[in-house]
């Protein structure tokens, strides 16, 4: 995946979790929605590296460092999992099949990994 | 002496770098600078971007314990030793993107000690700075490091572009990187993953055997 398409994924994801959850504005302004986009291609490339090696346990292991980073700065378990979801809706129209299948089963096994470590309180 | 990582780790943060490079100082009139490398600065900076993941510190608290160790890394290194006959030559380097670089410092400062002629060119180096200075240079060996899991396919690309040279080099991996990961990818590539200073020590110390046996390096 080029950066132009990581990017513009990166931002189509980002736009879709405002939408969602305006509020965010108010909790984390201007810096959030950088981080959001900045988060993404983090994302992505983990995508991607899990894919070069095929070892999807990479994304795993990514997403668990990640819950740890983003919920000590006040970011919920379930937004990372939406992000993901959205991930998963989007990245069909972007790669090859055989990519495409792979990056979403890690999503998938990320979220169900999440999903079940997420502590009570920490849903939206 | 011992040090313990959380305290020196407290220490980098609180910037008290005088008294960081005191307990050094004594731990090293005991210890090899491996020793200090390998149970101190690694696991005290592996500290340190745990406390960060937790939001327990900040980016510039990070940053102020990252200089720290890279001045103790400098000031504790003996550079006056002429090396006439080196064993070898190796370039030591971080992939474009990637800003860590203590490891890449530290296997440096490994490779010096054992009488190797380093090039030590620092992080985030891109692919065709580094293709052409290794033209230029032709080196035995050259040390890649990435530390975040999501540089392999970048390292693939490295070593991919590496062992087209007219003389390819060996090619070794480091990084914590590789202890996040199964690095047989890589090592599938032809690269050699060296996980541990410890492992790196003992490559070296086998080619140099390896080298004499057959006068012929590595």
């Amino acid at each position: 995946m080029n950066i132009e398409a990581k990017q513009q994924i990166a931002k189509y994801a980002m736009e879709m979790i405002y939408e969602a959850h305006p509020d965010l504005w108010e909790r984390f302004g201007e810096r959030g929605v950088l981080h959001t986009e900045k988060d993404n291609i983090h994302h992505l490339d983990h995508l991607e590296s899990a894919y070069a090696v095929g070892q999807s346990q990479l994304f795993t292991d990514y997403a668990v460092w990640l819950e740890t980073v983003l919920v000590s700065r006040n970011v919920e378990t379930a937004l990372i999992i939406e992000n993901f979801q959205i991930l998963i809706d989007i990245i069909p129209e972007k790669l090859s099949s055989e990519e495409e299948s792979f990056m979403i089963r890690c999503l998938q096994e990320a979220i169900q990994h999440l999903d079940q470590s997420a502590p009570k309180g920490t849903r939206l | 002496m011992t040090i313990n990582p959380e305290e020196l780790a407290r220490l980098f943060i609180a910037g008290e770098d005088a008294q960081a490079m005191k307990n050094i100082l004594e731990y090293l009139e005991t210890h090899s600078r491996k020793e200090l490398f390998t149970n101190v600065l690694t696991p005290t900076m592996y500290h340190i971007g745990v406390l960060w993941e937790r939001n327990d510190i900040s980016v510039a608290d990070e940053h102020l314990a990252t200089a720290i160790c890279d001045f103790i890394l400098s000031a504790t290194e003996e550079r006056n030793v002429q090396n006439d006959r080196a064993e070898g030559k190796v370039m030591v380097m971080g992939l474009e993107g990637e800003d860590h670089y203590l490891g890449l410092k530290m296997v440096a400062s490994i490779f010096r000690e054992k009488g190797w002629h380093v090039q030590y060119m620092g992080p985030n180096l891109p692919l065709d700075h580094a293709l052409d200075a290794a033209i230029r240079q032709k080196p035995d060996v050259i040390g890649l490091s990435a530390a975040l899991a999501y540089r392999l396919p970048a390292l693939k690309t490295y070593i991919r572009a590496f062992q087209q040279l007219d003389k390819p080099p060996v090619i070794l991996i480091g990084g914590r990187a590789m202890k996040l990961a199964d690095m047989t990818a890589l090592e599938e590539e032809g690269a050699i993953v060296v996980r541990e200073l410890d492992e790196l020590e003992q490559w070296i110390q086998s080619g140099k055997e390896q080298s004499h046996e057959q006068h012929n390096f590595i």
